[in-house]
């Protein structure tokens, strides 16, 4: 027997076969067709296809128009896009006016921001904050510091200078 | 727009057409130009439907078998369908003469159950491939579906026909 001849027997018995409802033979063409790039395919679904003439038929042609059928879909999607686009006129016309208008704030906010630096502004002033200027920060082991920031103005003396140390200066023995 | 998806969808359905065609789905009664005309019709009615919808090609795929199904089916209920009465020819002695006769309609079933249980029994990594083949898959298609080299699944068709024809013909079948 030879190979004609026996895929004409095959087909034959093909013929006999009874498949299941539409819904699972649409199914099971897709996933026949689809499952051969997944490795850990379920191969039942392409089982049943063979199984039957009409189904192989089906799965034939639709194997063939595959490249068509994802040519198609990317037509179509890069279509769609086109149409968003053309949708949103005035975004893309405003895109690189609005990039300019953002770069214009950003210059102006870096430019006040220059304006106010203490390092601009009169000497004589006191200036808000001050790093490491504190004297108490001196005396202070460093793993006690927890910040060397100190709200008092450089140009204002501290307490302890101002007082020596003493807070209360009256005489309780008299 | 619109006509750009004409465009798009009429040339997909002239490349269905063809492919119908190619591999004489008409055997099974079905009429190419009836399948390219519907899978265009659905493909648009889904689109106009849901115009922002993804449209993917697992999408088409699955609306291209859906058609083909229903234009099978169509084609076995015309068939099962009763014959136009004849004009006076007398259509029983053709018939008759071209039936088998039940003896070489017996040995013709025996040969089919034999060849369908010799295939049975083979390996499944063989047996796909020489399924697929037998159904009239090109080598190019069977080794993209069963995921293997073409080197390999023209291999594992040879030997998977000859396991099969020498199960035949231990079992005495011959042609």
């Amino acid at each position: 027997m030879n190979e004609q001849d026996i895929a004409k027997l095959f087909r034959q018995h093909a013929a006999q076969a009874r498949g299941a409802d539409d819904a699972a033979l649409i199914d099971d063409v897709c996933a026949a067709l689809r499952a051969h790039a997944d490795p850990d395919r379920d191969d039942e679904p392409l089982d049943r296809v063979l199984a039957l003439n009409e189904a192989a038929a089906i799965a034939r042609i639709v194997a063939g128009l595959q490249p068509a059928i994802t040519e198609l879909a990317d037509e179509v999607a890069m279509l769609r896009r086109e149409d968003v686009l053309a949708a949103k006129p005035w975004r893309r016309r405003m895109r690189p006016v609005l990039a300019l208008a953002a770069a214009a704030s950003l210059f102006a906010v870096a430019v006040m921001v220059a304006g106010l630096n203490p390092t601009n502004l009169d000497p004589a002033a006191p200036s808000g904050v001050s790093h490491s200027a504190s004297p108490a920060a001196g005396k202070v082991a460093p793993e006690y510091v927890i910040s060397t920031v100190s709200f008092e103005a450089d140009g204002v003396a501290s307490a302890e200078s101002l007082h020596s140390g003493r807070i209360f200066r009256g005489d309780f023995d008299s | 727009m619109k006509q750009k998806l004409e465009r798009l969808l009429s040339r997909f359905g002239a490349r269905v057409k063809a492919q119908i065609a190619s591999n004489a789905l008409s055997l099974h009664g079905i009429d190419p130009e009836d399948v390219e005309q519907e899978v265009r019709i659905r493909l648009w009615k889904a689109l106009e439907r849901d115009p922002n919808a993804d449209f993917p090609a697992s999408y088409i795929q699955r609306v291209v078998v859906t058609v083909m199904v229903d234009a099978v089916r169509r084609a076995q209920v015309r068939a099962a369908e009763s014959l136009p009465e004849s004009d006076g020819v007398d259509v029983r002695h053709e018939w008759h003469s071209t039936a088998p006769s039940p003896d070489s309609a017996a040995l013709e079933r025996q040969k089919v159950e034999a060849v369908a249980a010799c295939i049975e029994q083979l390996p499944a990594r063989r047996r796909r491939p020489l399924q697929l083949y037998l159904q009239g898959f090109g080598l190019q298609e069977v080794a993209d579906i069963s995921g293997l080299t073409l080197d390999a699944a023209r291999k594992l068709i040879y030997r998977g026909l000859d396991e099969v024809k020498a199960r035949l013909a231990v079992m005495g079948v011959e042609d």
